[in-house]
């Protein structure tokens, strides 16, 4: 647990910095990310903000050249200490992805995939499956039907099955990243509402290009350029009056 | 620069804020003018024109709600755009007022009942608020929307002290009681001119530094 530990906090984020091979790609962000809300990170392309989301459950290890210095805790731990169990982090801090990625088998078999890896007993999975469904905000639409392979869904219905998938395993995390870019304006606003309800049970990160979607969901936003976090702050600070004329120019559309 | 099209609705939006104001000034001073002088045709020409003034509110809400509705203005140009809508609202709210004085001019019968040096006074302090308010708005001048602002106490102060007088005149003399109560409306309505220059004052506050203060 770091010193200054406080329970209210569930990401705490320590002058991290990240290198690809020579390439800087974040520079000492620090950020406290409050539990049971909304975060937004926003910024042109290829300013960090993926990267950084990566940072919070280890996937940048997957990474070759990958080498980061810094200090991520969740939930007052250090996640990148030595005995962490990556596995077990990734259980915890659960992601979504920009594209619907289902496995190819049963809208069940997806749900229930993540749990049986973990052990779940048998007589368990129905309940599971049906629990991760209904907080995935796809139950009523799919309820009669969960042994139909999941790539027949919509766009929207498959990413709300991502969403039920990372839910079954219990996560005390989410993180998306541009869950939306691949959808209509009807099943973005179905993921935006169903983020709002899952911030009561999660804590949430999301990455997004859609800057009045950052606006509408979400409870803090920081803004990334060049692998800097220039602003972090309350969403109605930042999207009202923002300290930062970067952040001023960024989200008016000025920049360049 | 980007988004050109964007920055043409904002630069025309300012524009017509400051069109109104000129015309809202003009509106006030005229009204004390015809008032002072009984000059019943000037007094009938703000009037007139005070449909022209209720037009570029107008133009000003359609331009504020095709911002909003195809822009998505945010932070300083989000306080920008919303502040124009208030400055419109105030801006038609003093014409109203000037005509109001100017209808008072009409009805008032024979001459004043004591020459008119408060009244003219408070008038030129509330046009000159005004004036200045909407300098400060077009350059962003928040310290000069905050003096002008403090200029109020010195219309309350006048506004105070001639009410007292000239309901001690009514007491002495009944039949000036028309024309007086007359002259304690438009006193009013000149006190209320200047706190809409301070909204105005205030608006400017928010525009430029995001913070909002009550300067009344």
């Amino acid at each position: 647990m770091p010193d200054n530990y406080d329970d209210s906090i569930e990401i705490k984020v320590e002058n991290l910095d990240l290198w690809y091979g020579d390439n800087q790609a974040l520079y000492d962000v620090s950020i406290d990310i409050p539990k049971n809300s909304v975060t937004a990170l926003i910024g042109p392309s290829g300013c960090g903000k993926s990267t950084f989301l990566r940072c919070l459950n280890r996937m940048n290890d997957l990474v070759k050249s990958c080498r980061i210095q810094g200090q991520v805790h969740i939930d007052g731990q250090n996640i990148y200490s030595k005995d962490i169990d990556v596995v077990g982090l990734r259980k915890r801090v659960g992601m979504v992805f920009q594209k619907p990625n289902p496995f190819p088998m049963s809208i069940k078999d997806n749900i229930a995939y993540g749990p049986r890896i973990h052990g779940a007993p048998k007589k368990d999975i129905d309940t599971i499956v049906e629990e991760a469904l209904r907080s995935g905000a796809l139950w009523d639409e799919v309820h009669e039907r969960i042994g139909m392979p999941a790539l027949d869904l919509s766009g929207g219905q498959q990413q709300r099955l991502c969403i039920a998938r990372t839910l079954a395993v219990r996560p005390e995390v989410l993180l998306f990243d541009e869950p939306c870019s691949a959808l209509d304006p009807i099943s973005t606003a179905k993921i935006e509402d169903l983020i709002l309800q899952l911030k009561k049970n999660y804590t949430i990160v999301i990455v997004t290009h859609n800057m009045q979607q950052a606006a509408r969901i979400s409870d803090y936003t920081g803004f990334f350029l060049t692998g800097k976090l220039v602003e972090f702050d309350r969403t109605e600070q930042i999207f009202e009056s923002p300290k930062e004329k970067a952040t001023e120019d960024y989200i008016t559309g000025r920049f360049g | 620069m980007t988004r050109t099209r964007y920055q043409e609705m904002l630069d025309r939006l300012k524009r017509d804020v400051i069109q109104m104001g000129k015309l809202s000034q003009t509106a006030v001073h005229n009204s004390v003018k015809a008032l002072k002088e009984l000059d019943m045709e000037l007094a009938q020409k703000v009037i007139d024109e005070d449909e022209v003034i209720d037009d570029c509110e107008l133009k000003i809400e359609k331009g504020v709600s095709q911002l909003i509705a195809l822009q998505n203005p945010t932070a300083g140009d989000m306080r920008f755009v919303t502040s124009c809508l208030k400055i419109a609202i105030d801006l038609e709210r003093m014409s109203d007022l000037a005509v109001n004085i100017a209808e008072i001019t009409v009805n008032i019968e024979g001459d004043h009942i004591k020459p008119l040096v408060d009244i003219p006074k408070m008038a030129d302090i509330a046009d000159n608020m005004l004036e200045q308010a909407m300098i400060a708005f077009e350059n962003n001048y928040i310290d000069l929307a905050k003096a002008t602002a403090e200029r109020d106490d010195e219309i309350d102060r006048i506004y105070y002290a001639t009410e007292k007088e000239l309901i001690e005149m009514m007491i002495d003399d009944k039949d000036i009681i028309t024309n007086a109560s007359h002259l304690l409306f438009v006193l009013r309505h000149l006190e209320r001119i200047g706190d809409h220059a301070c909204n105005i004052c205030e608006s400017v506050v928010y525009i430029a530094s995001g913070k909002r203060t009550d300067l009344n």
